[in-house]
């Protein structure tokens, strides 16, 4: 590995274990705000999770995907950068984007781009039209069929190469 | 226009020009073609053509001003001391601005050669 991948690697890495770190903060945050009156109590004890529960864990995974894709684009927007300073040393890093290790990570952050979208455009749509609550639930169960559909179709079309 | 309601719409506007910019762009890169054979000859191809360095900065500026706006309010949040709060935005208007510039001198410096 040459100095230049090394410093993608380690810079990718971190920017990894910070996005980890900051979606266990988020995770636990919803976790420790437990709702606050008897009747949201009851109803997280016999098993069905409030419609405002709901909205909050897709809120904070909306952040947290998308805290997510920005860490990245910080790293990208630097690697194609390169490509201006010289094609060899863009060649170089873009190596390491058909390494296993990586194309499970661009699985990973399809996934996170497909959520962010999903649902980035369900909260569009709420905005613009009236919908029950249950509608708005219903389509966040939309967009995450969505995401899981499409990200592990694109998925088996990302690993195929090295898995073959 | 209200400020508040002029961060609102610019939210969204970026909203949908991303997701037709980054899933297109995730889609080139990682499905039509296979992301092993979109090195510098890949990148050289593709930035001869105007529309593919439009698509690319409007990509960019879009994606800055959206990331820009959600974090500027994560920090808004989460940093409830005014001096952390003045730090925390200080240093992500600088990581924008930087991206930016960085991000269009390339494609500035590509497209004049």
């Amino acid at each position: 590995m040459s100095a230049l991948q090394l410093a993608f690697a380690a810079a990718l890495s971190t920017l990894l274990a910070g996005v980890l770190a900051f979606t266990a903060f988020t995770v636990r945050v919803a976790l420790t705000d437990r709702p606050t009156t008897a009747r949201g109590r009851w109803i997280e004890r016999i098993g069905r999770a409030s419609d405002r529960d709901v909205q909050r864990w897709a809120f904070l995974a909306h952040r947290a995907t998308g805290v997510a894709v920005f860490a990245f684009l910080l790293l990208h927007v630097l690697d194609v950068a390169l490509y201006a300073i010289s094609p060899a040393r863009f060649d170089e890093v873009h190596e390491l984007y058909g390494t296993t290790p990586l194309r499970v990570f661009e699985c990973a952050l399809l996934f996170a781009i497909l959520f962010h979208t999903l649902n980035g455009l369900r909260l569009v749509l709420l905005d613009v039209v009236d919908v029950k609550t249950s509608t708005a639930r219903r389509l966040l169960h939309v967009a995450l069929a969505l995401t899981a559909v499409a990200g592990v179709a694109a998925s088996v079309v990302i690993m195929k190469p090295v898995l073959a | 226009m209200q400020p508040r309601l002029a961060a609102f719409l610019v939210m969204r506007a970026t909203a949908l020009a991303l997701a037709v910019l980054v899933l297109g762009h995730f889609a080139v890169t990682h499905l039509v073609n296979d992301v092993a054979e979109t090195g510098s000859s890949f990148v050289a191809r593709r930035w001869s053509s105007a529309l593919w360095v439009a698509w690319d900065w409007a990509m960019l500026a879009a994606a800055l001003v959206h990331a820009g706006a959600g974090i500027w309010l994560l920090i808004d949040e989460q940093a409830r001391a005014s001096r952390v709060r003045r730090l925390l935005h200080g240093a992500l208007a600088a990581t924008v601005a930087v991206l930016f510039t960085v991000g269009t001198a390339a494609l500035a410096i590509v497209g004049a050669r």
